[in-house]
C-alpha cells in the first residue's frame, strides 16, 4: 500500500464518521430527522470540476470553514436559496415556506451550520486520531456555484497538478430531498502528516 | 427583574435564539456580542450576573475571553455554549473557571437548568 492510498482510504473513514456525526447534529438542531448520507469520496482534477460548476444554475449560499491544527483543511458546505430557506425555518422553529428571501438571518443560519458540521468534523479527528483540530468562524458568500468554488479554489488555483479530495453527499429533512454538496481541500503537505500518525 | 445574562456569539441568530429561551424563561438579556473583546467589554460595562459564551469567534476567542473575565471578576459565572466536543478544550475552559460546558445544538431544557444551577434555584 503506498503513502497515497493509505491518506485516502484515512481521509474517507474520518469523513465518514464525520458526516454521520453532522447528520445526528444537524437532526438535533432541526428537531426534524436531518440526515446526511455520505455518497462518495474522490478524487478531481481542478480544471475538471471546475468547469462542471459552471453548469450548476440559480444562486447558491456557501460556508467556508478553515479547519486549523495538525490536519489542516479547506471545507466548503454549500447549498442552493430554498434549501437555505427550509434551513433557516427549521433552525428557527418556523413553519416551512416562512424564509422566501436572502437577509442576515439566512446568512446567519448558514454561518452557524458550518460551524456545527465543521465542528463535527474536527471533533472526529480531534475523538479518532487524537490530532488537535479546531474550525476557524466560517465565511459566509452567496452568489454563482463557479463564483463561490473558485473563491474556495482561489489559494490552490496556480498550482496546476493539484487535486482535490471531494465529498459528495445527500441531505434529507423529514420528506424533503435537497442538494447540497461538501468539498474539502487538504493543506499541502497533510500526505506526510497523516504518515507519521500511521506508520 | 430576572437575573441579568449576557450573550457572546459571533452567530447572530444563535444569538436570537438563546435570547427567545432566556427571555421567555424569565432572565433579562442585557447585552450581546460577537466576538470574545466585545464580551470583556460588555462584560465590564454591564455586570451580568452571567455570561454564555462561545468559542470558535474571530478576533478574541471565546477561551481568551473567559479568562479576562475572571481576572477581572473571580467570582464572574461563565457558562460556554460552543459546538467544539472535545476534551482539551473542555478542560482548558473548566480549569480556567468555566461554570459549565454546554454543547451545541443544544436543548433548551439544558441551558435553562444549567443557568437555575448557577444561581442555586
Amino acid at each position: 500500500m503506498n503513502h497515497d492510498s493509505i491518506s485516502t482510504e484515512l481521509l474517507e473513514v474520518i469523513f465518514k464518521r464525520a458526516v454521520d456525526e453532522g447528520s445526528r447534529v444537524l437532526s438535533k438542531t432541526f428537531r426534524a430527522g436531518a440526515r446526511i448520507d455520505f455518497l462518495e469520496m474522490k478524487k478531481v482534477n481542478i480544471q475538471g470540476i471546475t468547469a462542471d460548476m459552471s453548469n450548476l444554475e440559480g444562486e447558491f449560499l456557501g460556508a467556508f470553514v478553515n479547519l486549523l491544527g495538525v490536519l489542516p483543511f479547506k471545507l466548503l458546505f454549500m447549498i442552493d436559496k430554498k434549501t437555505a430557506f427550509l434551513f433557516t425555518d427549521l433552525y428557527l422553529k418556523k413553519p416551512i415556506g416562512t424564509t422566501v428571501k436572502i437577509d442576515s438571518i439566512v446568512t446567519s443560519v448558514m454561518q452557524e451550520l458550518g460551524n456545527i458540521i465543521g465542528s463535527a468534523i474536527t471533533n472526529i479527528i480531534y475523538g479518532d486520531l487524537n490530532i488537535e483540530s479546531i474550525p476557524e468562524p466560517p465565511n459566509v458568500v452567496y452568489d454563482y456555484a463557479a463564483s463561490i468554488f473558485s473563491s474556495f479554489l482561489m489559494s490552490e488555483i496556480l498550482k496546476e497538478d493539484r487535486e482535490l479530495y471531494i465529498i459528495e453527499t445527500v441531505f434529507t429533512v423529514v420528506r424533503y430531498k435537497l442538494a447540497a454538496k461538501l468539498y474539502l481541500l487538504p493543506d499541502s503537505g497533510y500526505l506526510s502528516k497523516i504518515d507519521i500518525k500511521w506508520e | 427583574m430576572g437575573k441579568k445574562i449576557l450573550i457572546v456569539d459571533d452567530a447572530p441568530v444563535v444569538r436570537l435564539v438563546l435570547r427567545n429561551i432566556l427571555e421567555s424563561n424569565g432572565y433579562e438579556v442585557v447585552g450581546e456580542a460577537s466576538n470574545g473583546r466585545e464580551g470583556f467589554d460588555q462584560f465590564k460595562q454591564l455586570r451580568p450576573d452571567l455570561v454564555t459564551m462561545d468559542i470558535v469567534m474571530p478576533d478574541v476567542n471565546g477561551i481568551e475571553a473567559l479568562k479576562s473575565i475572571l481576572d477581572f471578576d473571580k467570582s464572574a459565572k461563565v457558562v460556554m455554549v460552543t459546538a467544539i466536543d472535545q476534551r482539551n478544550y473542555l478542560l482548558e475552559a473548566i480549569n480556567a473557571g468555566a461554570f459549565d460546558y454546554i454543547v451545541k445544538p443544544f436543548e433548551d431544557s439544558r441551558i435553562i437548568s444549567t443557568l437555575k444551577k448557577a444561581f442555586g434555584e
